[in-house]
């Protein structure tokens, strides 16, 4: 049960907002817990088991990294948590045959409880449902946001449901619901499109409009899945952290992905990078820090060799921004964006497929230069183009400056709401009508 | 109107209307809006409210996940509205009604005594197992009794024992005496429907001798011999010499496709692409169904965009291939699609009266894919394509069955030819096109 499941926004979420605002607010933390439980055991009974016995395990073990004994006796019970957390990460990862919902998600939150209690820069949770709360909780549960303890405790605490909150919560997750059925499904019918053909068989226009297809899918998906997270804490009182910063507005890669997801960003700079000594440490050391925490983020996508790949080229351009390509960006601004737009698809397109034979036949096609095809239809791209024109429109209308000033102005307004609950009834249409697929980063 | 302290205006309207939708939708599970016909609004969500509900575990869920994730694959906007059950219960009943006429079709072929041996010489005995034979429904043998076996074959063939119950060899029984080829008595048993390419049964007979591959038209050669006998010796030219305005396959080249016409689903607009042959016209769509074909805006005719319709009232064709039933699976019972197909094809008939029409059976999905897709999965699409070979007239009307070519050794769509486990890759939907070359029909006139 995902989030743009019908079952979730016409059973589950109905049933779990009635009892959670008529509670008196010293429960809503029991009503909050429990119904993420319930959310997780929809979508894998097992999850849900995995679930509590990560956060029981994970509560056992702030509390003794709280208590006072030396140093070194602490350090060694942080790295058991460390390699409790990551050990079973990895198993379910690599080895199971199926991944727990959420599990790479919540994962992180629970380290950064312990860490954050082994740092002291945070009291451990007062009780097992306080850390579960912070832990579980069902907007978040599935695909981020990842919230640092030290940022989200607080509000487990105390908080405060309000009419606003919640409208703008509703207003929220309504826009991510459209963008991810209106404009990440149907991009993704594109995408889909050219897998069935054969990358073989696409024209260079049609590979570089899928490249660009897969990248804004994975944007508004991902994108509208988090703002749904973030709509739904509104409703319920919390202020999660964005996730995305329109991160086609960088003017590097490095600035990118300090716009995309970035609870991971954050979460890898504050949890490793600086750790390891971050940049204070000579360039060199530098370098194998950002390559370090690339690597990682490659590996926690996939273990495919797809991901690595992935990954360390991120790394290579962010390394060469930190050496001197990032004085040329900086002088040039339009060359900074024709750079992050014609780089980032492309690490898309390593990101999305995920088998090294198909990879290379698609760069080929990309670029090519040494012939090769077969069967293309050097047209194809034209139909396709008529077809998605609009919403490749759609998409940057919305990731436009202008799109956040009015959103900012408008949003509480008649008209607006009007509009919300027609694109509202419009997504459940194409929900009902079955043109749409289950979250991607479900599967990270 | 701005929220205020204590009001959520969307929160409220969201609400009731999702309770007045809830509301429906639970009615309408218990029958209460089934006698209004909300499919023809063209309007899913009025279906699923109204009645689409009454088959589903749960409303709200469109079929379950697999349909639902089908209905993208075959980028067809029919929600699925459940009738799995409907399909099951279509796919038994013909089970028992194959195997009643397998029984028949053994007497039947007794009576025409055809053989398979004449294309086992031809094609090998593994060959000639399976391009005869399937085809043919239960109705149709009931004719069997009288000695007739009305053939359509062409299908099935290469595959094993779960391939989807065709590859039957009709006749072979009483062929045995006259048939050489041991390997079609194996098959018989798995003969649903059995009927064969009776031309092809002719040992010796000239008119199929160059057949590229038997069966595939339909040859009423029972009626000629109703008094053969089992193990009767056959007369080579009698079929030949009661019906000689029937056609064999042949090869044909590039040029005879100038004047086709090629319709039908996403699969075609695939071949439209991807084949790089353009002499053919192509009116295709994803997603197209036989419900609404001639109303799909698919034709290109003098600049205009035309329904399928209006394009045949305005253009003739010399040979039409219609290639459509996918994307039906999931609706209706395979009564129900074939009421509607064989009215296409009338129309069909109608509109374009001097056109050869290929009726091509729908090609299979692949074996994880046929394993557990309730709905697609190619014994339902087999159970379809002996309905649709069945239409072959041996004069006007042939069927063609890709399957022959695009199968594995399991029998189903091989999966180096797949990414979506549906549809070929562009690369290969050539393949198409080399079939029916090799599979002409050429009328003297």
């Amino acid at each position: 049960m995902g989030l743009s499941d019908l079952n979730f926004i016409f059973r589950f979420l109905p049933a779990f907002l009635l009892v959670y605002f008529l509670c008196p607010a010293k429960y809503r933390n029991v009503v909050l817990f429990g119904g993420s439980i319930v959310f997780c055991g929809f979508c894998s009974l097992p999850g849900a088991a995995i679930l509590l016995g990560s956060v029981a395990v994970n509560y056992v073990l702030t509390r003794i990294l709280d208590c006072r004994k030396s140093p070194a006796w602490r350090k060694g019970w942080l790295f058991g948590a460390v390699l409790f957390h990551v050990g079973l990460l990895c198993y379910f990862k690599y080895k199971a045959p199926s991944l727990p919902p959420g599990i790479s998600f919540y994962t992180f939150t629970l380290l950064t409880a312990a860490i954050d209690v082994y740092r002291r820069a945070e009291l451990p949770p007062r009780s097992f449902l306080e850390l579960g709360a912070f832990a579980a909780m069902f907007p978040k549960l599935l695909s981020g946001p990842i919230t640092a303890y030290h940022d989200t405790i607080e509000q487990v605490r105390r908080r405060k449901v309000t009419a606003k909150g919640v409208e703008y919560g509703l207003s929220l997750m309504i826009v991510g619901l459209a963008f991810k059925v209106i404009i990440a499904d149907t991009l993704g019918i594109l995408w889909h499109d050219i897998r069935t053909v054969g990358f073989e068989s696409i024209s260079t226009p049609l590979a570089w409009m899928g490249a660009a297809a897969y990248s804004v899918q994975l944007l508004f998906d991902f994108q509208g899945y988090s703002l749904m997270a973030v709509g739904l804490g509104s409703m319920l009182g919390f202020r999660l952290p964005r996730n995305f910063d329109h991160p086609y507005r960088a003017l590097s890669v490095s600035e990118y992905y300090r716009r995309w997801h970035m609870s991971l960003g954050r979460w890898f700079r504050d949890y490793l990078y600086i750790p390891l000594g971050g940049s204070r440490r000579g360039t060199l050391r530098t370098v194998c820090n950002l390559l370090a925490v690339w690597l990682v983020t490659g590996i926690w996508h996939g273990v495919t060799l797809n991901f690595l790949l992935w990954g360390l080229a991120l790394g290579f351009f962010i390394v060469m921004e930190k050496l001197w390509l990032g004085r040329l960006l900086d002088a040039y601004r339009w060359l900074a964006h024709l750079y992050v737009w014609f780089l980032i698809p492309l690490t898309w397109v390593i990101f999305a497929v995920t088998d090294l034979e198909s990879l290379g036949i698609y760069f080929t096609r990309l670029f090519p230069f040494r012939g090769g095809g077969i069967a293309v239809n050097q047209r194809d791209w034209i139909i396709h183009g008529k077809n998605y024109l609009g919403f490749f429109l759609a998409a940057l209308a919305v990731s436009c400056p202008l799109a956040d000033s009015v959103w900012k102005r408008f949003w509480n307004t008649l008209a607006a709401k009007v509009l919300l609950f027609a694109l509202f009834w419009v997504c459940v249409y194409r929900i009902v009508t079955g043109l749409h697929n289950p979250f991607l980063y479900l599967g990270f | 109107m701005r929220t205020r302290k204590h009001t959520t205006p969307l929160l409220s309207a969201l609400a009731a209307s999702m309770l007045c939708a809830s509301l429906t939708a639970a009615v309408s599970a218990h029958g209460a809006f089934e006698k209004y016909d909300t499919d023809g609004w063209g309007q899913p969500i009025i279906s699923v409210l109204m009645q689409g509900l009454a088959h589903r575990d749960s409303f709200w869920e469109p079929g379950g996940a697999d349909a639902q994730d089908n209905s993208l694959l075959l980028a067809s906007s029919q929600s699925n509205t459940g009738e799995i059950p409907d399909v099951l219960a279509g796919q038994r009943e013909a089970a028992i009604s194959g195997s009643v006429s397998g029984r028949q079709q053994d007497a039947g072929a007794a009576g025409s005594a055809n053989g398979s041996g004449g294309s086992g010489e031809q094609h090998g005995a593994g060959a000639a197992g399976s391009a005869n034979g399937s085809g043919g429904s239960g109705e149709q043998h009931g004719a069997g009794a009288t000695g007739s076996a009305n053939g359509s074959g062409g299908s099935g063939n290469q595959q094993g024992p779960e391939a989807v119950g065709s590859g039957g060899q009709p006749g072979a029984g009483a062929a045995g005496s006259a048939n050489p080829s041991g390997t079609a008595v194996p098959q018989q048993d798995s003969a649903p429907t059995g009927s064969g390419n009776n031309a092809a049964g002719n040992p010796g007979s000239p008119q199929h001798t160059d057949a590229a591959v038997p069966g595939g038209s339909s040859h009423d050669a029972g009626s000629v011999v109703p008094d053969a006998t089992p193990g009767a010796e056959q007369n080579p030219d009698a079929a030949a010499q009661a019906k000689p305005t029937q056609y064999a396959f042949t090869e044909v080249p590039r040029e005879y496709f100038d004047d086709a016409l090629f319709i039908g689903d996403s699969r075609v607009t695939g071949v439209e692409l991807y084949s790089g042959w353009d002499n053919l016209t192509y009116y295709a769509e994803g997603g197209m169904t036989v419900y609404s074909m001639f109303q799909s805006k698919t034709a290109q005719a003098e600049g205009q965009t035309l329904t399928i319709e209006e394009a045949l009232r305005k253009r003739s064709f010399g040979k039409i291939y219609l290639e459509i039933g996918i994307n039906e699976m999931g609706t209706g019972t395979v009564d129900s699609f074939m009421e509607a197909y064989e009215a296409a094809v009338d129309h069909l008939r109608e509109l374009q009266p001097d056109a050869i029409l290929y009726v091509c059976g729908i090609m299979y999905v692949e074996q994880s894919k046929s394993e557990s897709d309730p709905i697609f999965n190619n014994p339902a699409i087999q159970e379809r394509n002996d309905r649709i070979a069945a239409l072959a007239d041996g004069e006007n009307i042939f069927y063609l069955d890709i399957n022959e070519v695009v199968t594995d050794e399991t029998g189903n769509l091989n999966p180096d030819y797949t990414w979506d486990e549906v549809h070929l890759l562009g690369k290969y939907d050539v393949i198409w096109l080399e079939y029916f070359s090799s599979h002409g029909i050429v009328k003297d006139s």
